[in-house]
């Protein structure tokens, strides 16, 4: 698909088609579970907040000033911090119990940073961006960002190398 | 391998499941089931309501005051700003759909008012048109002035109905808002309000035909308007013509006016010419009907009713006909009829009146003791006293005491052969030399904690020690020499709690004591077993409910008990218990107790600092912060207190407050953001350690607002003059005054010896300084190649110069607890229980007793 189709189908979801949405989202949604489960300690969480992102996007797209794939994507990426926020603080987020002796180690290392250094780290690596995009995306200051992926840096080093 | 690649490669592993695929998304958003915040604010888009609606509804529901004001203050948030601040808010599922009901209700409303009003305006447009049918069929040809007073009676006779039938309008429409609760009432369950509206649609569509009747009403009057024509044809003309003639065309009428001139000047034009023009004449006044009618709107309404009023602003009398004066008739008693039926159904409760209960906001009044005990109970589930995550959860004890050295004699907190808390003590005589040691006994249960203090008030020189025995502290206050002989103590005080800290002022000693009582053992009609007792000179009582300090929200029977112990007059004893939840903590500084409170009611965090005044009346006041503040990093500096915490968007940030509570601000960016365990003011500088394996030390100037190099701690020496002692490769005892320039200044050093450290670098109360300020003693340990060396030094000020008198050194042994102090002529230290006392002079050992 390129952008000249995802163009297209911004400009038919703004008209509530949801079809074209449902094939925008098909467009994006493997990052976007990836950061929800990448910032969230249970795959209940991320996928509560993957649909109320859903929701919400489809609600609000109709009329919404998106002008192409790009302010696409980061409109839905703010929308999802927000809902990973709102598990932080509503849901009854557990550590799994994660059998794969990696996964187990890298899950184990991320839960236990703070929430916010999970989320800003989580949407700097899958999405590739700087501090201040991040910082943008995930509703924080460029200070806070900077702070939270130094911090997440020396924790996850300490934790995950040492293991290696 | 780096981090990088472990984090991407965890992330490729990453599994999608199926809840999330498209297919499964597609069905969710179809069914739209859970109401979301997006979805609240797609729904209220589609009622199209203004902004200051969307405040109101708002303001009357769950979400919390800081959420309102950001959304209040930003009127251009966008869309995921708006959204994050929602979910961030109280305001759940449910919320939203009973904000949509009552949104959806008014809008209702809204659009039956506005219909009714279009209704009202084409009625009375059809009037004047049925009006103006009949009237055309009555004019002569002849009568040339009939034309411009059809044209200007309309104006007042299409009135008429107006002032009918609007109020008409109107009292239909109130029945059925009285029957409509106000928005902020319909904050209930949507099963509730549901019904509402559509309730509403029936008794507003009762009303309808009010308006629709009156179309067969006016079309039945038309006949007989036809009917009547021609006796008003008879009768009419020549009436009608002199009082039109009179009337001056309204002025606001430019378009009438025009007219009438035409028309004046027509009056001369011959009169076949005028029969072309009749007909031409009724064309335009169609096409302006079509005209008016296409754009009815509240000004035309208005405009109409100017022309009710002459130049005078007095009436003009109306001149109405018959078909409308029947249909105004009928159309007054189908209006009356309705009224009446609808109060009769409303009587036998046929149309129901809903009561909406409006969830209350958690409020308490409590002014009892019974009260204080039911609120607690209560407010048990709306409250909740748990820190957020991320905030430190550091036990932070009280600091003990286990020397003191009076001026006659020195006591030392040891244990006996089974392992229990005793005092050991032994006097110094007035030759420098120590006597015969003493032990006592003063609690029957065995101590958990045992400090002791020396005071000295006026010409007492008092013993201090406070102990901990189950749940109790316990204060006794003896003269130095009453207690080796357990005379009568001066204070014998007991209060609930365990200790958590004391001051010790000019006149009296204070002692802080937390108890944490179970709301299960509470008994209303019994004060002592959900409040504070205290207990002096064997009189127990629970604390006046007068001198409970309540929080923001009363959920706990936690409290901090502040007693006042006079050190001459037991009488002046004062109390006050502060109520706190469960994540509290506290500061004591020279001359005042703080506490600070956090608790989150219904979500929404509240945070109190509350301020003791440690003088004769314990006056309390406090202080509430919108916001987080972590009670372990608590703490009080000379001018300014602070505390680490979180601000109204969950950002961490440290409160600064005045020491009278009566300023606040808040500082971002602190310590970079990351987690502080531990928090100490010198000074007005606050220093903030971090949580973690390698903590770092950040200290911050409370005045200023901004980093401090690390603060020194000294002790007053005399009036404009401070000691302290700093650390680096040799120990130096400095004094300066209290701009901190430098006075005098001496280092301790010596050659073969290294590791050169004071204790009294951190706790400057580890020096001893003389009543006039002349001597000044200082620990010092250092390393001499074979093992720590304990020195004692005293030095000499005088003439802007330091001078070492002397030293006790001690080759053998570690100490931990090192007390000294200077009384008269001699110098008493105090080395684990070990007192050696010296000559201040030279510094001459007198007498060396292990207590």
């Amino acid at each position: 698909m390129d952008n000249k189709e995802l163009s297209e189908l911004i400009r038919r979801s703004n008209g509530g088609d949801s079809d074209a949405y449902i094939k925008l989202y098909a467009a994006v949604y493997r990052p976007l579970y990836k950061i929800a489960r990448f910032a969230l300690k249970s795959e209940d969480s991320a996928v509560t907040a993957m649909q109320q992102t859903v929701k919400d996007s489809f609600a609000a797209i109709t009329g919404a000033d998106i002008s192409g794939i790009g302010a696409f994507i980061e409109w839905i990426v703010k929308i999802l911090c927000t809902k990973i926020k709102l598990q932080y603080k509503t849901a009854r987020d557990d550590d799994e119990d994660i059998q794969d002796e990696q996964g187990y180690s890298v899950r184990k290392g991320l839960d236990s940073l703070p929430n916010i250094d999970r989320l800003v780290l989580a949407v700097s690596i899958i999405c590739g961006c700087d501090a201040e995009k991040t910082a943008r995306l995930c509703g924080y200051t460029q200070n806070t960002v900077e702070v939270c992926l130094t911090n997440a840096e020396v924790v996850l080093k300490t934790g995950l190398l040492s293991q290696v | 391998m780096e981090l990088d690649k472990i984090l991407k490669d965890y992330i490729a592993s990453i599994e999608i499941p199926q809840k999330v695929m498209p297919d499964a998304v597609k069905d969710m958003i179809l069914q739209n089931s859970e109401m979301t915040a997006g979805m609240f604010l797609k729904n209220l888009k589609q009622l199209k309501i203004s902004g200051s609606e969307f405040l109101e509804l708002l303001g009357n529901s769950k979400i919390g005051n800081a959420e309102y004001r950001r959304i209040e203050e930003n009127p251009h948030l966008k869309y995921d700003e708006l959204l994050s601040i929602l979910d961030n808010s109280a305001l759940s599922g449910e919320d939203y759909r009973v904000l949509l009901a009552a949104a959806a209700h008014r809008h209702n409303l809204m659009e039956e008012r506005r219909r009714r009003e279009e209704e009202a305006v084409a009625r009375l447009e059809r009037d004047r048109m049925l009006e103006q049918n009949s009237s055309d069929k009555t004019d002569a040809p002849a009568e040339e002035v009939a034309v411009p007073v059809e044209q200007a009676a309309p104006v007042a006779e299409e009135v008429v109905p107006v002032e009918e039938d609007v109020p008409a309008v109107e009292e239909v429409a109130a029945p059925i808002e009285e029957d409509v609760p106000a928005v902020e009432e319909v904050a209930a369950p949507v099963e509730e309000v549901a019904p509402v509206v559509e309730e509403v649609v029936p008794v507003a569509e009762e009303t309808a035909p009010v308006a629709e009747e009156t179309t067969p009403v006016a079309e039945e009057v038309a006949p007989v308007a036809e009917e009547v024509a021609p006796v008003a044809e008879e009768t009419a003309p020549a009436e009608e013509t002199a009082p039109v003639e009179e009337a001056p065309a309204p002025e606001e009428q430019p378009e009438d006016q025009n007219e009438q001139d035409e028309q004046e000047y027509d009056e001369d034009e011959p009169e076949y010419e005028y029969e072309d023009e009749d007909d031409w004449e009724y064309e335009e006044y169609d096409s302006e009907y079509e005209d008016e009618y296409d754009d009815y709107s509240a000004r035309s309404v208005g405009n109409a009713l100017e022309g009710l009023v002459d130049e005078n602003g007095e009436p003009i009398p109306s001149r109405r006909s018959k078909p409308a004066l029947i249909a105004a008739f009928i159309l007054a008693v189908v209006v009356i009829l309705s009224g009446v039926a609808y109060k009769v159904l409303k009587y036998y409760n046929i149309i129901p009146t809903y009561t909406y209960t409006v969830p209350e906001k958690f409020s308490q009044n409590i002014t009892t003791y019974t009260e204080l005990a039911d609120s607690v109970e209560s407010a048990n589930k709306a409250v909740d006293c748990r820190l957020p995550e991320g905030f430190s959860s550091k036990e932070i004890k009280p600091e003990e005491n286990h020397t003191a050295i009076g001026q006659q004699y020195v006591i030392y907190v040891s244990e006996d052969e089974n392992g229990k808390k005793i005092i050991k003590g032994c006097a110094v005589g007035k030759d420098g030399k120590t006597g015969k040691t003493f032990t006592t006994d003063l609690f029957e249960e065995e101590p958990e904690l045992l400090n002791v203090y020396a005071a000295s008030a006026e010409d007492t020189n008092c013993f201090i020690i406070t102990a901990q025995s189950k749940d109790k502290t316990y204060v006794k206050i003896y003269e130095e020499s009453a207690l080796s002989k357990l005379e009568e103590p001066i204070a014998d005080h007991a209060q609930s709690g365990g200790y958590a800290g004391c001051y010790i002022g000019d006149d009296a000693f204070y002692v802080v004591s937390y108890v944490s009582m179970d709301a299960k053992d509470s008994d209303s009609a019994k004060p002592e077993t959900f409040v504070p007792s205290i207990t002096t000179s064997d009189r127990a009582r629970a604390v006046a409910f007068n001198d409970i300090i309540l929080p923001y929200a009363a959920a706990r029977f936690n409290y901090y008990t502040v007693s006042r112990l006079p050190f001459h007059d037991v009488g002046d004893s004062f109390v006050k218990s502060v109520q706190v939840g469960d994540s509290s903590g506290i500061a004591i500084s020279d001359g005042a107790f703080y506490c600070a409170d956090y608790i989150a009611v219904e979500g929404e965090p509240h945070s109190r600092i509350t301020k003791i005044a440690l003088d004769g009346g314990l006056a309390p006041t406090f202080a509430d912060i919108s916001g987080t503040v972590d009670p372990h990093t608590f703490a009080a500096g000379t001018d300014k207190i602070a505390a680490i915490g979180q601000d109204d968007e969950k950002l961490p940030v440290m409160y600064v407050l005045s020491a009278d509570l009566a300023e606040q601000s808040a500082m971002k960016d602190v310590a970079k953001g990351k987690n502080i365990s531990e928090a100490f003011c010198t000074g007005n500088t606050i220093s903030l350690i971090t949580d973690g394996d390698e903590p770092m030390r950040y200290d911050i100037d409370l005045v200023n607002m901004k980093s401090a190099d690390t603060p020194t701690q000294s002790i007053q020496v005399s009036d404009n003059v401070y000691a302290y002692a700093s650390v680096e490769d040799k120990v130096t005892l400095t004094l300066c005054d209290k701009d901190g320039k430098q006075l005098a200044a001496v280092d301790i050093t010596a050659d073969g010896a290294e590791d050169w450290r004071s204790p009294a670098a951190n706790d400057p109360s580890l020096m001893t300084v003389s009543s006039d300020g002349s001597l000044i003693g200082i620990p010092v340990i250092y390393f001499d190649g074979v093992t720590d060396v304990y020195k004692y030094m005293l030095f000499s000020f005088a003439e802007g110069k330091l001078k070492q008198n002397g030293s006790i050194i001690l080759m053998e042994g570690s100490y931990s607890d090192i007390s000294a102090g200077i009384s008269g002529k001699y110098l008493i230290t105090a080395w684990d229980g070990r007192i050696i006392t010296a000559d201040t002079a030279k510094v001459k050992i007198i007498s060396d007793t292990k207590l």
